[in-house]
């Protein structure tokens, strides 16, 4: 009511649609045709289904490299040494910055989105996952030694589950960033996708549209975090127990 | 100390006093009058606003212009008109056309250059119908160049579903090096650069925009709603000033070189081999506005293109043109 309010007294639709008109432009989405390829998914479903498309892709990636080199960095006092001071070098530069560089080394629309992905959603997944490693308490570590496990079965069955719960929130995180720099990722050098969407709506000047695009990008990011957390409770069962 | 209080106190009000009177008595100079103008990034079309800004036409009529800017694209620069962030501003006329179709108060009151735009692709295609399944990037849909894009491509028997398309999301400075860099295989878009990969050698010219419609308007000054109607004065002195800058580029065609360089950071042969293809002119006709919206609904309606102005938006040119285009300015 607030937002219509506000609308109302703008009285400017270009600048500040009002929720009303923001509603009737998710339906025209819902059902103009979609992307080539997708034309079947309509507009918006098939703008959505391309993004998460990246999303799955870039993330996967980020996961697999960023647990993997965790792990590494988190149990190995010497490759920390090694790795640490480039990631803390790396890590700072938005990944936004790399646009440029990713469409010069990838070209434009898939690869270069699913970097941009991977170099968002890497980081927090590294850092808590290195974390999570360097946490797994002393206690636990002597007490396997001393019950005769060996070098990589205190890794696996003490140091990873230990870890758990700080690589999960890493990857909710990540989700996160990853999601946020794919829409960025979009509005340069693509021609599908929610970002996409959103930059064609806005050079159009159909603020309706552009902010329908906005309002599914906040969704499907509300859906993705509600998932990764019930996905959490359930591998990380003695958790909530 | 009282004493000193009362000397103070007795300073300050005659200076109030005095201020006000020497106002009255034309004592001061009257200030000149204040306005915001926005344009575009280096866009070569926009050269008599740097004449007029270098060779202090704007100050010569007596204003005061706070250049605002440069915008990334003309919708950027037209939400800012809309938002009261400028007065006036040389854009684009296909996004003033749009923001006026989306109901933002506004006034196209002067031409600024026909024609300056073409479509450029690498030096293997030979033909329109060679476009077929390339990478082409055009500027923000909506924009002349996408919609002349458009008419070339039906008029060649193909539409946008023919190819891969980037409208918008190759900005027009990453053009040349996206086709030199073989990320894209061709290109429409405005001078410079056009002729930054005709300079460059790596790409060439294919059909010029003139070839598509014959002095076809391109960039144009718009006014807002309300600044016009209360600003009658000003806005008449920036056309001036306009007019001006135009004759000062068709009589010294080095020196507005020199400008332009200035304000683009271009080489000279890039600026010299742009400007052969831009026509300045100040005039104005409601026919060109009338053709672009008639133009732009049957690209929409044919399915050349997806539709971006309806019947339903603008269902009387006529007088959609009428109600846009205001040319008392350049008839003064």
């Amino acid at each position: 009511m607030v937002w219509e309010g506000a609308a109302l007294l703008a009285d400017i639709p270009q600048l500040f649609p009002a929720p009303v008109t923001v509603m009737v432009a998710l339906g025209q989405l819902f059902v103009a045709p979609g992307p080539p390829g997708l034309v079947w998914a309509g507009e918006l479903m098939g703008n959505t289904l391309i993004s998460l498309w990246r999303v799955i892709v870039g993330f996967a990636l980020a996961a697999a490299t960023g647990v993997f080199l965790g792990i590494i960095i988190g149990w190995w006092r010497n490759a920390r040494d090694l790795l640490e001071p480039v990631i803390e070098l790396l890590r700072p530069i938005p990944p936004l910055a790399w646009i440029p560089l990713a469409m010069l080394w990838f070209g434009l629309g898939f690869k270069p989105a699913v970097f941009l992905i991977w170099l968002g959603a890497f980081f927090p997944i590294l850092l808590n996952t290195v974390l999570g490693m360097e946490s797994t308490p002393n206690k636990l570590v002597e007490v396997a030694k001393t019950l005769g496990a060996g070098h990589w079965q205190i890794l696996f069955k003490v140091g990873l589950p230990s870890a758990a719960p700080s690589i999960m929130a890493g990857l909710r995180i990540g989700i996160g960033i990853g999601w946020m720099c794919l829409v960025a990722a979009e509005l340069t050098g693509s021609n599908s996708g929610l970002g996409y969407m959103i930059m064609y709506y806005y050079s159009t000047m159909e603020a309706s549209k552009t902010v329908a695009g906005m309002l599914m990008i906040g969704i499907v990011g509300f859906l993705m975090f509600i998932g990764l957390k019930k996905l959490e409770d359930k591998i990380l069962f003695w958790k909530a127990a | 100390m009282k004493l000193t209080f009362m000397l103070l106190t007795g300073l300050l009000l005659a200076s109030l006093l005095i201020i006000p009177i020497g106002g009255l008595t034309g004592c001061a100079p009257a200030a000149p009058s204040a306005i915001r103008i926005g344009y575009l990034l280096g866009d070569l079309h926009h050269l008599p606003f740097f004449v007029a800004e270098d060779k202090d036409f704007f100050i010569e009529e007596g204003l005061n212009v706070e250049v605002v800017g440069p915008f990334e694209s003309g919708p950027a620069e037209m939400d800012a008109l809309a938002a009261g962030q400028i007065d006036m501003g040389y854009v684009g006329m296909a996004p003033a056309v749009l923001a006026a179709a989306r109901k933002i108060p506004l006034s196209i009151v002067s031409g600024v250059n026909l024609e300056g735009s073409g479509l450029v692709t690498g030096m293997a295609i030979g033909s329109v119908a060679e476009l077929k399944s390339k990478k082409i990037a055009t500027p923000a849909p909506g924009s002349i160049q996408y919609i002349m894009f458009g008419m070339l491509l039906a008029d060649n028997n193909l539409s946008f579903n023919d190819m891969e398309i980037f409208p918008g999301t190759v900005k027009p400075p990453d053009m040349p090096q996206s086709l030199q860099t073989g990320r894209i295989d061709g290109y429409f878009a405005w001078e410079p650069f056009v002729a930054k990969s005709v300079v460059g050698g790596y790409g060439k010219v294919l059909v010029e925009s003139k070839d598509i419609w014959p002095g076809h308007p391109c960039c144009v000054i718009v006014a807002r709603g309300d600044f016009v109607g209360s600003h009658d004065g000003t806005v008449a002195a920036v056309i001036r000033a306009h007019r001006r800058a135009i004759d000062y580029i068709e009589t010294n065609p080095d020196e507005a070189k020199a400008i332009a360089a200035k304000w683009t950071k271009l080489d000279a042969d890039v600026i010299d081999n742009a400007l052969q293809r831009v026509k300045y002119t100040y005039s104005l006709n409601k026919d060109d506005v009338k053709r672009f919206v008639g133009e732009m609904i049957k690209l929409g309606e044919t399915g050349a293109i997806k539709p971006i102005i309806t019947s339903a938006d603008i269902p009387d040119p006529d007088k959609f043109a009428d109600t846009v285009v205001d040319t008392k300015y350049i008839l003064r």
